[in-house]
Formats: C-alpha cells, sequence, structure tokens
C-alpha cells in the first residue's frame, strides 16, 4: 500500500515538474509544420467570421496547421515584450504601427524586404504605408488593415448653429460656443487623455510641420525643439491651440480628462457636434440611427499658415525572425494583406488602392490618405505618455503653452535616451 | 526491530518529501525563482529594449525610483488609497452585519443582495462605475443633475479634486460585502446567552455592540483588516481599471508606478527597485499583523 502511494507520488510530481516546464517553454514553432499566429479580432464580428475560413484553407493547401490565438492589442503588446526577454515567441502577430520601433529594437522581427518586393500587390499600396511598415531600411510587416483619421461633422447641428465647416484652426477658434449655445452640443472635440490624445497631438504638430523626434545625421533619434526657436515656437502654436479650444468654449470642458470611448460616444450621440476620428464610426449608424444620420467628412483643419495632416494608422502583421517556418510565415503574413483577404476582411480599410466600397467612410478617407503621418520608429511607450503630460500641464494645470513645449522636448529626449533611441 | 524502525522511518520521510515535491516546486517555480529575480534585478541595470544597459547598479535603482517626482505623490495615494478604502469597507461592513444578524422579513434577499458587489468582477465593476459617473451621460450625474441636487454635472474620474475620493468609494462598495460576511459568521458564533446577561445587567443595545458583540469579533476583525491593508496597497487593477492612474496623476499609486516602469519605460531594475520596497513594506505590515495576533491568542486563552 506504502509502495503503491510511492509510486502515485513520485508519479504527481513528475507530472507536474513536466507540466510546469511545459508551460515555461511553449514554442509551437518548434513543430517545422505548426504556425503559432496572434490576432486580435473580434470574436464572431465579420472580420472574424471572413478570415477564419481562409487561414483554414491556406493551412489545409499548405501542409501547416495555424494555431490561432485571439488577444487585444495591449496584450499582444506586453506578451510579445515579455515573451522576447525569454526568447518564446509565436510566428506571425498582428501589431500596431506604434509597435514597430520597439519590437524591431528587441530583434524580433523578421525582414520581409524581399518577400514585398516580389509581392503582387506591391504597386497597390501607398509610399506612406510602406513607409510605416520600414525601419532601418527593412521592411517588417505587411499591412493588413489601413485607416486614416478625418473630421466628422453633425451637418443638422452646425446648420443650426450658422455655422459653416471649418478648414482652418482659425475658423474653429471663431465659433467658440456659438455651436453650444444654439444646440446644447460641444462644437468641436479634442482627447485629453489615452492612446488616442498623441495621435491627434502627433496631427496637429504634423499641420505645423514640427516632429516628436528626428532621425539624427549619426543615427538615432532627437527631439530638436529646444535647440530651434522655430521648431519651440511651432510647437508652442500646437499647444496654445489646445489652451484655446479650451478658453473660447469650442470643447466641453471635460475634454482635458476624455480617453477615446467619450470622444467617440460623444460625437455619435451628437453631444458634440464635430470631431477628428476614423471610419470605424460608421457602425454607430446603426446603433445611433437618429444621429448619425447627417454626418459628412472632411479634411482635419489645420493652421492657416501650416499644412493638412492626418494620421496613418497602418497595421502590420510581422513575422518573427526567430520562426522555424519562417518561409510559411511570411506566406501566410502576405496572405492577410493580398487582395482577395483585403476584399473578404477589410473591404473599407484596406492598403490596396483597388480595394474599396462606394460608402462614404471608405471613399471620403481615403481621399486624405497622402497626407497621412505616423510617428517615428521609436520606442514610444514613455515618449507618448510625455506628450499626454505635456497636454495636461496645459489642459489641467494651467501651465503656459510655451513651458508645455519647452518641457516635452527635454522629456522627449529623456525618454529617447532611457530607450536607446537617441542612438549615442 | 530497531532496523525495522529505522527503516519505517527513512520510508516516511521519504514519502512525506515525496507528497510534498509538488507544493515545493510549484512554490520555488512560481514564487520563489520570481521573487529572487526580482531581487537581483533591483540591484541590476536592466531594461527590456535597451540591449545597452546591463551591469550591476548598486543602490542606483532605488535612487531613480526615490527621486522620481511621482513617487512621492504615489506613496501619499496609496496611503490614502488603502487606509480610506480599509476604513470604509470595515465600517459599511459591520454596519451591514449589524443589520444583517436581525431577524427582518426578507433576511435571506438582504444577505444575498449585499453578497452581488463581491461577485462582480474587478474589470466589470470599475468599467461600469466609469460609465455610470460620466459627466456627459453617465446615470449619477443625469440623477444629480435633474434632482437639482448639483447645477452641473461633476466629472467624478477627470476632476482631480473628486478622483480619488470616488474610486475609494467604489472600492469600498465592491469590497465591503467581504467584511460583512465574516462579521456575520462571527456574530452568529456568538452565544445569546452573553447578550442576554448584558440585558439582565441593564446594558442598552449600544453598551451591548461594544461590551459584548465587538470584542467577540476582534479576532476575525484583526484578520481581515490587515489582509486588506496588503490586497489594497498592492492592488493595481481596480485603478488602472477607472482611471489609470489619473487624471494627471491624481490617483497614481506604487503599483501603477510600477507598472509604468515596467511596461511603459521598459525599465525592469526600476520596477524591481520599486518591488522590493513594496514588498519590504507589505513584509512589516504582516509581522506586526503577526505579534497582534499573538498577543490577542495569548489573551483570549487567558
Amino acid at each position: 500500500m506504502r509502495k503503491k502511494l510511492l509510486v502515485t507520488a513520485a508519479v504527481v510530481s513528475a507530472g507536474l515538474v513536466a507540466l510546469t516546464l511545459n508551460g515555461c517553454s511553449g514554442q509551437s514553432g518548434d513543430d517545422a509544420k505548426t504556425i503559432e499566429l496572434w490576432t486580435s479580432w473580434t470574436e464572431g464580428e465579420a472580420t472574424a467570421k471572413a478570415l477564419d475560413p481562409l487561414i483554414k484553407k491556406w493551412a489545409d493547401d499548405n501542409g501547416y496547421v495555424v494555431h490561432q490565438s485571439n488577444f487585444t492589442y495591449d496584450q499582444i503588446h506586453e506578451k510579445l515584450i515579455a515573451s522576447a526577454a525569454g526568447g518564446n515567441l509565436p510566428d506571425v502577430v498582428w501589431g500596431l504601427p506604434e509597435y514597430v520601433g520597439e519590437f524591431q529594437k528587441l530583434g524580433i522581427l523578421a525582414d520581409v524586404s524581399k518577400a514585398w518586393s516580389s509581392w503582387g500587390d506591391a504597386a497597390k499600396v501607398s509610399d506612406a504605408v510602406k513607409s510605416a511598415m520600414t525601419v532601418d531600411g527593412n521592411v517588417v510587416g505587411f499591412p493588413y488593415e489601413t485607416t486614416v483619421r478625418a473630421y466628422l461633422v453633425h451637418d443638422d447641428l452646425l446648420k443650426k448653429s450658422n455655422v459653416a465647416v471649418p478648414t482652418t484652426w482659425e475658423d474653429v477658434l471663431a465659433v467658440g460656443s456659438a455651436v453650444q449655445d444654439a444646440t446644447d452640443s460641444s462644437f468641436y472635440g479634442l482627447t485629453g487623455s489615452g492612446v488616442r490624445s498623441p495621435q491627434e497631438l502627433l496631427v496637429y504638430l504634423a499641420q505645423e510641420g514640427v516632429d516628436i523626434a528626428d532621425p539624427k545625421d549619426g543615427g538615432g533619434y532627437a527631439n530638436t525643439w529646444n535647440d530651434n526657436p522655430d521648431q519651440l515656437a511651432k510647437a508652442t502654436e500646437v499647444f496654445q491651440f489646445y489652451a484655446d479650444l479650451m478658453h473660447s468654449g469650442a470643447v466641453s470642458p471635460n475634454s482635458p480628462t476624455y480617453g477615446w470611448e467619450d470622444t467617440d460616444e460623444n460625437f455619435a450621440t451628437g453631444l458634440t457636434a464635430s470631431f477628428v476620428t476614423g471610419n470605424w464610426l460608421a457602425e454607430r449608424e446603426s446603433s445611433n440611427p437618429d444621429t448619425m444620420g447627417d454626418v459628412s467628412i472632411h479634411p482635419i483643419p489645420y493652421p492657416s499658415d501650416g499644412k493638412p495632416a492626418t494620421y496613418l494608422e497602418s497595421k502590420p502583421v510581422f513575422v518573427m525572425a526567430n520562426s522555424s517556418s519562417l518561409d510559411a510565415s511570411t506566406q501566410l503574413a502576405e496572405q492577410f494583406a493580398s487582395e482577395k483577404w483585403q476584399r473578404a476582411a477589410f473591404a473599407d480599410r484596406s492598403a490596396l488602392d483597388d480595394v474599396t466600397t462606394d460608402s462614404k467612410w471608405t471613399k471620403d478617407f481615403a481621399a486624405l490618405q497622402d497626407t497621412g503621418v505616423t510617428f517615428p520608429p521609436i520606442s514610444l511607450g514613455e515618449v507618448t505618455q510625455n506628450m499626454q503630460d505635456a497636454l495636461a500641464m496645459v489642459l489641467q494645470d494651467g501651465k503656459s503653452a510655451r513651458e508645455a513645449a519647452s518641457w516635452l522636448g527635454d522629456a522627449v529626449n529623456q525618454s529617447l535616451a532611457d530607450s536607446g533611441d537617441s542612438g549615442n | 526491530m530497531r532496523a525495522g524502525e529505522a527503516s519505517r522511518t527513512r520510508v516516511n520521510a521519504r514519502f512525506a518529501i515525496l507528497a510534498m515535491a509538488p507544493a515545493w516546486i510549484f512554490l520555488a517555480v512560481l514564487i520563489g525563482y520570481p521573487l529572487v529575480t526580482v531581487l537581483v534585478d533591483a540591484f541590476t541595470h536592466s531594461h527590456l529594449i535597451n540591449r545597452t544597459v546591463s551591469g550591476f547598479a548598486g543602490i542606483a535603482n532605488f535612487e531613480k525610483v526615490i527621486s522620481d517626482a511621482h513617487f512621492l505623490p504615489a506613496v501619499g495615494n496609496t496611503i490614502v488609497w488603502t487606509v480610506g478604502s480599509v476604513v470604509g469597507e470595515f465600517v459599511i461592513g459591520l454596519a451591514a452585519a449589524v443589520l444583517l444578524n436581525r431577524r427582518v422579513r426578507g433576511q435571506g434577499f438582504f444577505r444575498v443582495a449585499t453578497f452581488i458587489p463581491w461577485l462582480v468582477p474587478i474589470v466589470v465593476a470599475g468599467m461600469t462605475w466609469e460609465w455610470m459617473l460620466n459627466p456627459d451621460f453617465g446615470i449619477i450625474n443625469s440623477i444629480l443633475t435633474k434632482t437639482g441636487l448639483v447645477a452641473e454635472p461633476i466629472n467624478f474620474l477627470g476632476d482631480k479634486s473628486w478622483a480619488m475620493a470616488t474610486v475609494i468609494f467604489v472600492n469600498i462598495w465592491r469590497s465591503f460585502p467581504y467584511y460583512t460576511i465574516s462579521f456575520l459568521a462571527a456574530m452568529q458564533a456568538i452565544p445569546a446567552e452573553l447578550h442576554e446577561a448584558a440585558s439582565l445587567d441593564g446594558a442598552g443595545a449600544w453598551r451591548r455592540f461594544w461590551s459584548v458583540t465587538m470584542p467577540q469579533l476582534r479576532s476575525v476583525a484583526l484578520i481581515i483588516v490587515f489582509i486588506h491593508l496588503i490586497w489594497t496597497a498592492v492592488n493595481f487593477d481596480f485603478i488602472w481599471v477607472m482611471t489609470q492612474g489619473g487624471p494627471n496623476y491624481a490617483t497614481i499609486t506604487l503599483p501603477i508606478l510600477i507598472y509604468r516602469y515596467s511596461l511603459q519605460q521598459y525599465d525592469v531594475g526600476a520596477a524591481s527597485a520599486l518591488s522590493t520596497l513594496m514588498l519590504v513594506v507589505t513584509s512589516l505590515i504582516f509581522v506586526v499583523y503577526y505579534r497582534v495576533r499573538r498577543r490577542l491568542s495569548d489573551e483570549i486563552v487567558g
């Protein structure tokens, strides 16, 4: 009896050790015929329904087993960074453009330049999109989903207020609280916190002709605002625009802490008359038919002495450099960007110029793609936090626009130094 | 005979080791290894992205953490968040237990209803309250403005002067049932004779509560207060879901600062240094608990 117990305990212990060690490794790519795929789609929604059978068919045709796992983008980001530290990565991963710089520094991205060159649909992709997939001269992803931001307007609310659609910052500020007074809806919208606020700030900076970080001659990146009075003046104008939006009454006094959830909800329900956002608001036409029927799409207002710009969000599907099925993984990644798969799953948000729909949500947004800007390929975690902190200085702490701009320039350089992006 | 006993002892010892092996392995792999790694990283230059950062750091990581402009506010916020939450949970949990301990109609329903907040997952509770408290379309502000209690909606989570009090309130709402269930169980174990004897001696309800009920709750109160001091101090998800430490750092606590070091700045050394500091403090809380608990046990045993 005792012997039996001893054997049982030994077997249980061995099993637990094996389970534990198995949990620590996890790389299914060791099997050359298996591809580990991480996606970020909503289970049961149209994208998933369209892609699921295509992935299965590709796997069958090519003799592979694709293990697909679904995560939020935040989870993918954190899991990949943690997995990279442990050398335990999947093969193909959906990502965001903000991750390009970080993942490249981690050395986990495969160079797919050669595959891009021979890709039949490459000519249908704009230079701006290709540039968003490129770091250190290497193409590191295929664009599976591409959108830009536009200025959405509730025409009825502006008509009721006798206000024309603004094209410049000056027009926006001139309206002030007129729409609020006439309709009880805020005229303009801004996102003061969360992931979207640095994207908005990047666009306004680009409209003034300044970048958050410029490449240096000897390699690396730097913010040059505090070394260049002209740049600092332009950056200051951007922060002054934010301050003026608040003071003029053009935006809600709660805007400084709005995240994207609040701003999109406020626009969809008509609490905000106009707002810069993406074409995902199209789905709100069915959930909010009473308030979304009057929406028109325009370029984002820009300073009269500046230039048009919008945020280009071209999401790359990455191939991991250590994949044991590198060629097949690259083929699978390419499939997501192919015309067939794009038409099936991303027709309203494709980087391919011949994949489109007749909807205003596709055509009017696509028309703005040429003015798209993206973040430089640097580690953005702390830089985007710096950008939010600078906005809080102006919008919440009442600091001057110049103080915020100057502080942000120094803070970004410190973050670049900490992450090793400053070069030397 | 002696040889047989020795052999049996050896077999028993071997069996004990094998039986405990799974627990040891799990403790070593899932707690021991990460803990040692954190302690080592606290004294090491370690960065997830910047490969040029490496080597022994001495106390540089601790210096970086302590000189961080957000460190002292985070310490203050952690104390306010922890003490405010635990005091509120204790008072409301105890009051609810006293009420639920009375014989009233629908007692079962009220007991079940009281525990509902504790059954709601933190993320769900946090997000639901976030939407309910929204200044533009939240139901709370709608009620407050429609009833004339406030002239303008309150930006509960976006206004620095309201944010910390609001997250503490929501945390109390979710956690007080744990106190209630614990106190209620302890109250039901108090012999009815004690209350009867106190009544015969002329003690009123208030006096009976303080002289009979409360002393009997000391033991359970000690356990749940100390457990919650540690749980609340190291809690990350509740504040993260509701404010992410904002607005403008008004609700940043030490666990959120650790997250920012590790997954925004990728500075594992600084994150580990701050984690080590927190480990020391929470260990001290545990030591205090252990000593108080032993004294209380001695008193109870006599």
